[in-house]
């Protein structure tokens, strides 16, 4: 196998990346000072993912939404042993999550590399589903859902991309709805793993220790020769405009939960958009901002709570201000003036200046994690994007590539999300 | 993983290294321990919030922010956590290494400079007092993140169970004091209490990670204060059993359990490992049991508290299944009690244990509470010690720890839809 060696001198790290004859890219960055080794088996099949086309045939499919979860779920069991046991006799830590953009099954380890190396790329190519264990895992699944139900952070978000957006599919929540997952058969999933967990579809991350020679012969022993994927996802247009500028809903909450934010526009970004988009929103409202002082000093945000991300994928993109507030409307407008403010007088050379060392400075810092690095690296793949090219484009940042993304953030396409406490709440249900 | 080196710079302030290179950041933490008290939690629960607010070189918090940015994005932390019946009161500052610095800023000096001044010149006005501007913000978050509390209801019902557990004594006392207490805080009862902190708790200070401090530098600095104190864990008193139902319109239920026991130092790993064959690693009996063969929930996961001594078992569960779940929970604990445990579930816990205490040595948050729960025992154990420890156990010995566990609390919070 050929490798492309990818270095920084920058940060002082490198790392391989190559591409198996199977068509699954992988991507090997050394890490030779920690005990342990983290492996990402990243498949480019999320939520978003749910209508697409296969080649040759006449009409697009569809899946009830949570297709992409559920199946993460279930491709843990298998007709003998189920992974978790397998990985408890190597002792590796393993778990798997599902995002928008794809699913993602990773363990870590301090030993035994090679054996849950093998588990890991055998269990995500087998799946083996009844009846019988589908309708057991909608239990598991249904009560994961009532969780996120009760939930201020997972509720605020998911209303916010809902009103958002009018027909693309990241409004829908990423496991579903208890309604959906009663659909979910075992067809479903044998169908929609045979659309998308063919290895061109798929990245093999590993940070840590290990041989690189190792690591293909392993893939040569486990990947068999697969055509590329022959299905592609489908998205609806969706409009420029927000669905709806204002959601709110009351749950058992203390104080209200809110989410402010601009919808973007949905085309495709480098790695230079992410760092121009990445420095305005630290200019705009990191703890060393004007913006942060005031909204601190009304009293309409905590530290502990205040966040803001740029959240963008496939056909979608969208920046966020959140947190707890006890007025979430005035808040959201000391930030849509902060915005305006901006875009008419520019941004201040010394903020543009801490904010890209800022950034920097995090990026080094996310280095020292075996489990972030993967991760990052698994994620900026799947959008053709690459670490070191983003660490690269921080430094080359010009302060015009930044006020350009404020072009972005247009208040007719804002929208603010809340939770309340309830109304009707006892008590005992208030602090 | 590199050495940990333990050095006491006078009888009441502790100073652990691991200067490990590999690490593009450092971090250094001075972390002061007191014994819980009602009537102080609330005000030093308040301290490290408002030390790290401004300081006199740096008396302004955006102008703070600013340096902090400028230096790469470093950050200055504060927090407070309750650690068996010690209140535990930290300040930090992170940031990277100063090879990175491309800037050429000799990083330790510069963040060391600045936790010393928030440590011993935090801002203060003509009277003496901390700003009212900052005392007010930071009392306005305290209650909010009581708040906060509240709306997770993870965290709420553990806090409850919690503190049905030893309700009463010093480890029941809430981190950050009561609510009633932090609403009465004013700015003349903080005036001293920072130096009365310097100078009477245990100080634990850390530097870990890419750099290389200078051992004269910190003892010349901190070898004047602190207080000797020995730490302990809670000492063990059996309660009677006490069972709690306390509603909300809330769509799942929780149920989080609590059990005691009487654990020696010696027992530490076993009841880690007792823990981890009932309810941790995905090959416990709980996952395998209630949530795989049965599908009652998504998760029911233990947890083992030595400086607690207390083990807890916690679940999120449909309201018409909390009985169900509970007698669940009950017939695993009573099935490792027996002795049932196969070799695989043994085996995986072990494994999984031995897995996350390599790990320690990974991250500098690890090393720093690995270490931080060391103080409390008489005799330290380095993570590959505990590891080493944990392997020699066999199913019977882990069936006996069970047996120890006597039944505490049971705390249902119970759903009940809009």
């Amino acid at each position: 196998m050929e490798w492309e060696r990818i270095a920084s001198p920058r940060v002082g790290d490198c790392y391989y990346r190559g591409r198996h004859s199977s068509g699954l890219e992988i991507i090997l960055y050394p890490k030779e000072t920690g005990s342990s080794t983290q492996a990402v088996l990243g498949v480019k099949y999320g939520s978003v993912h749910n209508s697409f086309q296969w080649e040759g045939e006449s009409a697009p499919e569809a899946m009830p939404e949570g297709a992409a979860h559920y199946l993460e779920h279930k491709l843990f069991e298998s007709e003998e042993e189920d992974a978790f046991a397998r990985f408890a006799e190597t002792g590796a830590n393993a778990n798997a999550y599902t995002g928008e953009e794809s699913t993602c099954y990773v363990f870590s380890c301090t030993d035994r590399l090679y054996d849950s190396l093998k588990i890991l790329l055998d269990f995500v190519q087998s799946p083996y589903f009844t009846e019988e264990t589908v309708a057991k895992e909608r239990g598991i699944i249904g009560q994961e859902l009532t969780m996120y139900q009760d939930s201020p952070s997972w509720r605020v978000f998911f209303n916010y991309l809902r009103a958002m957006y009018h027909v693309h599919p990241v409004r829908e929540d990423v496991a579903g709805t208890r309604e959906s997952i009663a659909r979910i058969t075992p067809a479903h999933l044998y169908r929609c793993h045979e659309a998308f967990y063919s290895p061109s579809n798929m990245i093999l991350a590993i940070v840590g220790k290990f041989d690189r020679d190792k690591v293909a012969a392993l893939c040569d022993e486990m990947f068999r020769l697969v055509p590329a994927s022959r299905v592609e996802p489908l998205f609806p247009d969706e409009p420029e405009t927000v669905a709806r500028s204002r959601i709110e809903q009351e749950l058992s909450v203390a104080i209200p939960v809110f989410q402010f934010g601009y919808k973007c526009g949905g085309a495709p970004r480098d790695e230079k958009d992410l760092a121009a988009m990445g420095v305005l929103l630290s200019v705009l409202a990191s703890d060393a901002s004007p913006l942060f002082r005031r909204l601190l000093d009304q009293e309409l945000i905590n530290e502990s709570s205040f966040s803001y991300q740029y959240f963008e994928g496939t056909g979608y993109a969208t920046v966020i201000f959140g947190g707890e507030s006890k007025d979430p409307e005035r808040a959201a407008r000391l930030i849509q003036e902060e915005v305006r403010e901006m875009g008419a007088k520019g941004i201040p050379e010394e903020a543009f200046h801490w904010a890209k060392r800022s950034l920097y400075g995090d990026c080094v810092s996310s280095l020292n994690s075996a489990a972030g690095v993967a991760q990052w690296l698994t994620d900026f793949a799947f959008q053709g994007q690459e670490l070191f090219t983003y660490i690269d484009a921080l430094a080359e940042l010009t302060i015009e590539q930044a006020e350009e993304k404020l072009k972005d953030l247009r208040e007719d396409r804002s929208v603010l999300s809340v939770i309340r406490p309830l109304k009707s709440a006892r008590k005992d249900e208030t602090q | 993983m590199s050495q940990v080196k333990t050095y006491a710079l006078s009888e009441g302030v502790t100073l652990r290294t691991f200067l490990a290179p590999a690490f593009k950041t450092m971090r250094i933490s001075v972390n002061l321990l007191v014994p819980a008290r009602e009537d102080r939690a609330a005000a030093y629960g308040l301290l490290p919030y408002l030390v790290t607010r401004a300081t006199r070189r740096y008396p302004d918090y955006t102008a703070l922010g600013g340096r902090l940015a400028e230096l790469y994005g470093a950050s200055l932390g504060s927090s407070v956590q309750k650690i068996g019946e010690y209140q535990v009161l930290s300040v930090s500052v992170d940031g990277i290494a100063s090879c990175y610095a491309f800037g050429g800023e000799n990083m330790f000096a510069e963040l060391a400079g600045l936790l010393l001044d928030v440590v011993f010149d935090p801002l203060k006005d003509s009277d003496g007092l901390f700003p009212l501007d900052g005392f007010l913000q930071e009392k306005r978050q305290q209650l909010e993140q009581k708040d906060s509390d509240f709306s997770d209801k993870m965290i709420y019902a553990h806090q409850r169970c919690h503190e049905l557990l030893f309700e009463g004594g010093p480890a029941g006392i809430d981190r950050l004091g009561g609510r009633k207490q932090i609403e009465a805080l004013r700015r003349e009862d903080l005036a001293s209490a920072w130096e009365e902190l310097l100078d009477q708790a245990k100080v634990e200070i850390f530097v870990l990670g890419g750099c290389a401090p200078d051992l004269e530098w910190f003892r010349e600095r901190f070898s004047g204060i602190g207080g000797n104190r020995a730490l302990g864990p809670v000492p063990y008193t059996r309660t009677d059993f006490r069972r709690v139902t306390e509603e909300q319109t809330i769509a799942q239920s929780k149920l989080a359990m609590a059990f005691r026991a009487d654990v020696p130092p010696e027992d530490r790993q076993l009841f880690q490992l007792m823990s981890a064959v009932l309810g941790e690693p995905t090959s416990s009996k709980l996952f395998q049991k209630i949530r795989e063969e049965r599908g009652l929930c998504y998760y029911c996961d233990s947890a083992f508290s030595w400086v607690n001594g207390a083990l807890f078992v916690e679940s999120g569960v449909e309201t018409k299944d909390l009985d169900r779940v509970e007698a669940a929970v009950l017939e695993q604990l009573s099935a490792l009690r027996n002795g049932e445990i196969t070799e695989a579930e043994l085996r995986g816990a072990k494994l999984y244990l031995c897995n996350s205490l390599r790990s320690v040595g990974d991250s500098l948050h690890g090393v720093e509470g690995w270490y931080l729960g060391q103080s409390f025992a008489q005799e330290e154990l380095t993570p590959e010690q505990a590891a080493e420890n944990l392997m020699k156990y066999t199913a019977a010995d882990v069936a006996e720890a069970a047996n120890r566990l006597v039944p505490a609390v049971v705390y249902r919070l119970k759903g009940s839809e809009c």
